[in-house]
């Protein structure tokens, strides 16, 4: 092909398709509207039923944030979602290029609008407000969490390849197998012998790392009696994935049993289970 | 329709080509490449009033893998002069719920564990240890070679936990192959079925605390107990 | 006019006058040149270092340095410096022979200056890139079949884990970046090539021999510590580590030269008329993203250089035991690591946006909006990196004010789907195939999105973080959303780069088999995220076995449409229909050129006169390229 033809070739194809004046469906919005709230209402619906399906029994007020948090952000986020999946399933379906195979040659232009400022304030406002909620709802919960409570007691969370150990200080009691009291706000001090660990116990719903030389703080409230798992939630090398232990919440007479059992004295156990009462 | 035909032979040759590849990646570790050492019986033995079969296991660690067990055996085939290693092979094979008597034959010179928790023995019976016999509760927290730490993998009996010290080699720091070893003898109730994974909990390695090199490459300090 | 037309011919030779040994140069000597130079580091350092404390890792850090510097050399990377510095700077003629003229399918394997022989040699690194990733991933889901698999021993698994992370975080940076970037960019703001015509064959080449070492990991002992690679553990890892980091600090090159050379091309080469108020969208996304790379890249080169001298002289910076910490390993590796995900996304956005003006027939809905919030994201970046150390006990006071920095970032990306959408409204939409991979962007980008806020929130994040939830996350809008953008783009510009039309039905198929692999694949997980699956574990409880065997199949499924597509391009590239200039009767610059386009892309200097958006202007003009004066890209300039 020379050079001309190829020239003209362009100049034939770049040539726009005369601007189509596109009915505008003026019912468009208001179905738009109509898929978005049904949208909506199966979003809300499977943030309502689903996360019981899912989440592990929660063992903590902490666990039950989290999962309240993703209800009601779903919630929140569901709207958003219906809105753009209408728009763009209406539009795909209204304004798609009709006719089988007839795809080769491109449909007539749309409407020329450039956007719509009072569409993107709204939207940008929206997303705003939205914004703020999320923030405000995760600072108030934060806030809850991080509150000291009176009955808390101490547990020293040590974490090393690939083992955690758990002791209850003033005891001189060591376990592996983590047994902790019902109805108390447990701080773990969480610390590392070598490399980074994630102190995870699952159905508590709080996790921190254990660094080396650190000690980490975190807290979580038992509010149920029963079994739950402690995993590392941090890479930490060959047997990252078999770190894992079990939990136990026991009442407190079981727990000050137990603790005389692996040899803590009654004076150490009293003031120990008593601390901060 | 032909374009279709390729298409699929495409996926199929893709296909064949990530089997292939992921043939070279799977190991044979856990089948053991250097045997199964398997527990001899030895009869029935009867704990806290119930009776169980008795098997024996033994275990050797050796200060060195390169060269032999005292019976000849090769230590680690390949094996790092300088690394540790449990001796022979890192796969053992117990039967589920029976009483397992380990006699361990350590040869390798130590130091301090990181975590004094393991300087004593756990989940054994009656928490207690024979070290050349004698019956003790823990070994000095300085004077540790290396440790036999064992637990189900995930979901496999998440209660079970074992964990015995050894103590350095009566050689101290110029610990030798087959030589100065201590006789660590303990018991414990082995659990479910399925696999059990050990390691060795004293920091024998290099770099951050101790568990670099040896520590972090499988089959010297880890490998498997396969309770059957 | 005479004097430029013959370059259009494929069969142009060059006098064949003598060029010096650097006309030698190819692929093959550097492989040559590389091996041999890492041979005498090789040699030269365990002669000198074994023995010492670190010897291993010196070892492999001096093997790897001169293996990347050697194939450079021999790849013809610092010709133009030595010839410059013995005073004999190239000609014209030697300008003309490095852009590949006259060399026909050869100048691929070399030191192309031709920033279009650049964009192709992207590509095809790209799609090996992403096969070598998508293979380790079907290594991970196989192990992950049965809850204790024995497919693969711990130490496999993860060595596995961490270069599949890496190779695809590679990749993706590139995968819109390296190609388009680099073909596209330049002919649609008008530009005869980048402005620095070798540092981009440099950027590439430079990418190529950070191959081989990452890949070489995997014979070092394994890279343990995941992408991310958090210290001390990578202190502690094997020499394999060292073999990572070298990677690493060389990607960074490539990345800061390439992200160098997209923003000076973009600032001084624009063609007359092209204002920045008249950039296509696609050229705002690369040069936010080049710049932004530029500021997150070396951060990176920061965390692994420290790493290197931390294990091959001991500095300590991240040992505990001497004073450092890992937490700056970890705020180093997420000022990159946030960033970067941006610098991986807002290219594919910028495609898209493309996209969607040209087959809903509609001006991109709010342009300068959109400009906007594309800077705004970019800018909000840079902010939140420590919402990925929310669980790590690093600073908890500043848990909130990350909260909020992370969360403002939903509002320019809500700023992102207004524009797609809007675009899309009352469009007339043209089902071709770019279509469809923005439709399944904007489907799946919404949910990595909205799985993203719950990670922005501590309290949610206390459960989600290190847990199988987050991978899910990641991989919709990685996977979900970048790939899927760039597979779009390649399919909408395949016919510029190529020459030939992608096979629709071939590409369709794949499509759908994609779309619905990636739904199965990570709705799977996030599943396994929900029962509480942590992340990057060899063996599992049988607790989450259904899940992971459904998330399995999905990739499966998702790898057998990711192969069907590349049969699609590879038959297209050698079979397919042949393109015509324009066959998207699109208006921006880049297709307002012939095809295939020429050396210099452009026969005459193309003068812009309005924006590239013209679609149901009735103002809008046709464009003649040889038009003297003046050439308009489209409508006479209403906007």
């Amino acid at each position: 092909m020379s050079y001309e033809e190829k020239r003209d070739e362009i100049a034939e194809e770049v040539k726009p398709i005369v601007a189509h004046t596109m009915p505008f469906h003026k019912k468009a919005p208001a179905k738009v509207v109509y898929i978005t709230i049904v949208f909506t209402i199966i979003g809300v619906l499977l943030a309502l039923f689903l996360p019981t399906h899912m989440f592990p029994f929660s063992m903590s007020p902490e666990m039950h944030d989290a999962v309240l948090t993703f209800v009601v952000f779903t919630i929140a986020a569901a709207p958003v979602a219906a809105l753009v999946y209408a728009i763009a399933a209406y539009s795909l379906i209204a304004w798609r290029k009709k006719g089988a195979n007839n795809n080769e040659e491109p449909p007539e232009d749309g409407a020329p609008s450039h956007g719509s400022g009072l569409i993107t304030s709204l939207w940008i406002g929206t997303s705003v407000v939205l914004v703020l909620f999320l923030l405000v709802w995760g600072m108030a919960e934060l806030s809850a969490e991080t509150a000291q409570q009176s009955n808390a007691i101490q547990v020293n969370v040590t974490g090393q390849q690939w083992m955690w150990t758990f002791s209850y200080p003033g005891t001189g009691v060591t376990t592996h197998n983590l047994i902790l009291p019902e109805g108390r706000q447990i701080d773990f001090n969480v610390t590392s012998m070598d490399v980074t660990h994630g102190f995870w116990p699952v159905e508590m719903g709080v996790q921190i790392d254990a660094n080396p030389n650190v000690i980490d703080h975190i807290a979580a409230t038992t509010n149920r009696l029963g079994s739950f798992d402690v995993r590392c939630s941090q890479i930490c090398g060959l047997y990252h994935a078999y770190m894992q232990t079990k939990g136990t919440v026991v009442t407190n007479a079981q727990f000050a049993t137990w603790l005389a059992s692996q040899g803590a004295s009654s004076s150490s156990i009293q003031s120990y289970a008593l601390s901060g009462k | 329709m032909k374009k279709f035909v390729w298409a699929v032979v495409t996926v199929l040759v893709g296909a064949v080509l990530i089997a292939a590849i992921g043939l070279g990646f799977h190991d044979q570790q856990y089948s053991s490449p250097y045997g199964t050492e398997v527990a001899k019986s030895v009869g029935m033995i009867t704990v806290n009033g119930k009776q169980y079969q008795h098997v024996v296991l033994n275990l050797v660690t050796e200060p060195s893998a390169q060269g032999t067990t005292s019976n000849g055996q090769i230590i680690h085939p390949g094996g790092n002069p300088s690394w540790p290693a449990y001796a022979v092979t890192n796969e053992y094979q117990i039967p589920a719920n029976a009483v397992v008597t380990v006699k361990w034959s350590q040869y390798d010179s130590g130091g301090v564990v990181n975590n004094p928790y393991f300087a004593k023995p756990r989940g054994t019976i009656g928490g207690i240890e024979r070290v050349n016999g004698k019956p003790v509760t823990g070994v000095a927290a300085d004077n540790i070679a290396h440790t036999f730490t064992l637990r189900g993998e995930p979901g496999v009996d998440p209660r079970f936990f074992l964990s015995v010290p050894g103590p350095i080699s009566k050689l101290g720091d110029n610990a030798e192959n087959n030589k100065g070893g201590q006789l660590v003898q303990f018991s414990f109730i082995s659990g479910k079925p399925g696999l059990y994974v050990w390691n060795c909990e004293f920091p024998c390695g290099l770099s951050v605390g101790g568990f670099g090199a040896v520590m972090s490459s499988y089959g010297y300090m880890s490998g498997h107990m396969h309770v059957v | 006019m005479s004097t430029i037309a013959p370059m259009l011919l494929e069969d142009t030779k060059l006098e064949p006058k003598a060029g010096g040994f650097y006309r030698h140069q190819n692929f093959l000597t550097g492989l040559i040149v590389g091996i041999l130079s890492g041979f005498i580091g090789w040699v030269v350092s365990l002669a000198l270092l074994q023995g010492s404390n670190f010897g291993s890792d010196m070892v492999v850090t001096v093997t790897l340095t001169c293996w990347v510097i050697g194939f450079n050399a021999g790849m013809g990377t610092f010709n133009a410096i030595f010839r410059w510095i013995l005073g004999h700077d190239q000609n014209h003629e030697d300008e003309l022979y490095a852009a590949g003229v006259g060399q026909g399918w050869k100048r691929y394997w070399k030191y192309c200056t031709d920033h279009k022989v650049v964009g192709t040699q992207y590509l095809v690194l790209v799609m090996v890139l992403f096969g070598v990733g998508g293979t380790l991933a079907m290594m991970i889901r196989t192990q992950l079949l049965s809850p204790n698999s024995r497919f693969m021993s711990p130490e496999t698994y993860n060595a596995i884990v961490s270069i599949h992370g890496m190779i695809m975080i590679i990749a993706t940076i590139i995968m819109v970046s390296g190609p388009f970037a680099n073909f596209i960019m330049p002919i649609m703001i008008g530009a005869k090539d980048m402005a620095f015509p070798r540092l981009n064959a440099m950027s590439f080449w430079v990418v190529v021999s950070a191959v081989p070492p990452i890949l070489g990991s995997f014979f070092l002992g394994g890279v343990p510590a995941g992408w991310t690679t958090y210290a001390p553990l990578s202190v502690q890892a094997p020499p394999a580590m060292d073999a990572f980091a070298i990677t690493i600090c060389t990607f960074v090159i490539s990345v800061t030269v390439a992200g160098i050379n997209t923003l000076v091309t973009v600032l001084t080469m624009r063609a007359k008329g092209m204002t920045m108020g008249r950039l296509p969208i696609f050229v705002w996304g690369s040069i936010i993203a080049g710049g932004l790379g530029l500021y997150a890249m070396p951060a990176f080169l920061m965390a692994q250089s420290a790493l290197i001298t931390d294990r091959v002289v001991g500095t300590g910076f991240y040992v505990a035991e001497q004073g450092g910490t890992g937490w700056l390993y970890e705020n180093t590796f997420w000022i990159m690591g946030h960033p970067e995900v941006y610098v991986i996304l807002i290219p594919p956005v910028g495609a898209l946006i493309e996209i969607a003006s040209t087959f809903a027939r509609k001006p991109v809905f709010g342009y300068k909006v959109m400009v906007a919030g594309i800077s705004g994201i970019a800018t909000l970046s840079i902010m939140v990196w420590a919402h990925h150390m929310f669980t790590t006990g690093w600073a908890p006071t500043l848990a909130d004010p990350f909260m909020l920095t992370t969360e403002l970032i939903s509002i320019p990306t809500g700023i992102i789907f207004l524009c797609m959408v809007g675009t899309i409204w009352r469009g007339s939409i043209w089902t071709r195939l770019p279509m469809y991979f923005l439709y399944l962007f904007i489907f799946n980008f919404i949910i990595g999105g909205i799985t993203g806020i719950y990670l922005s929130d501590v309290p949610a994040d206390q459960y989600f973080h290190g847990n199988m939830f987050v991978t899910a996350h990641f991989h919709y809008t990685l996977l979900g959303g970048g790939l899927v953008g760039a597979m779009g783009a390649v399919c909408y510009w395949f016919p510029k780069v190529t020459s030939r039309m992608l096979n629709e039905r071939i590409g369709k198929t794949a499509f759908w088999v994609v779309a619905i692999g990636i739904q199965i694949t990570y709705m799977a997980q996030f599943y396994e995220g929900f029962q509480g699956m942590a992340r990057r574990v060899a063996n599992y409880n049988a607790l989450f076995v259904d899940a992971n065997r459904v998330s399995s199949a999905g990739a499966y499924i998702l790898m057998a449409g990711m192969l069907i597509f590349m049969y699609a391009i590879i038959h297209s590239w050698r079979h397919g229909k042949k393109a015509s200039a324009n066959p998207w009767h699109a208006k921006s610059l880049e297709w307002m050129t012939l095809t295939p386009v020429p050396l210099e892309n452009f026969l005459v200097d193309p003068v812009v006169t309005g924006h590239p958006y013209g679609y149901g202007e009735p103002d809008s003009k046709p464009v003649a390229p040889e038009m003297p004066v003046p050439v308009s890209a489209n409508s006479g300039g209403s906007h």
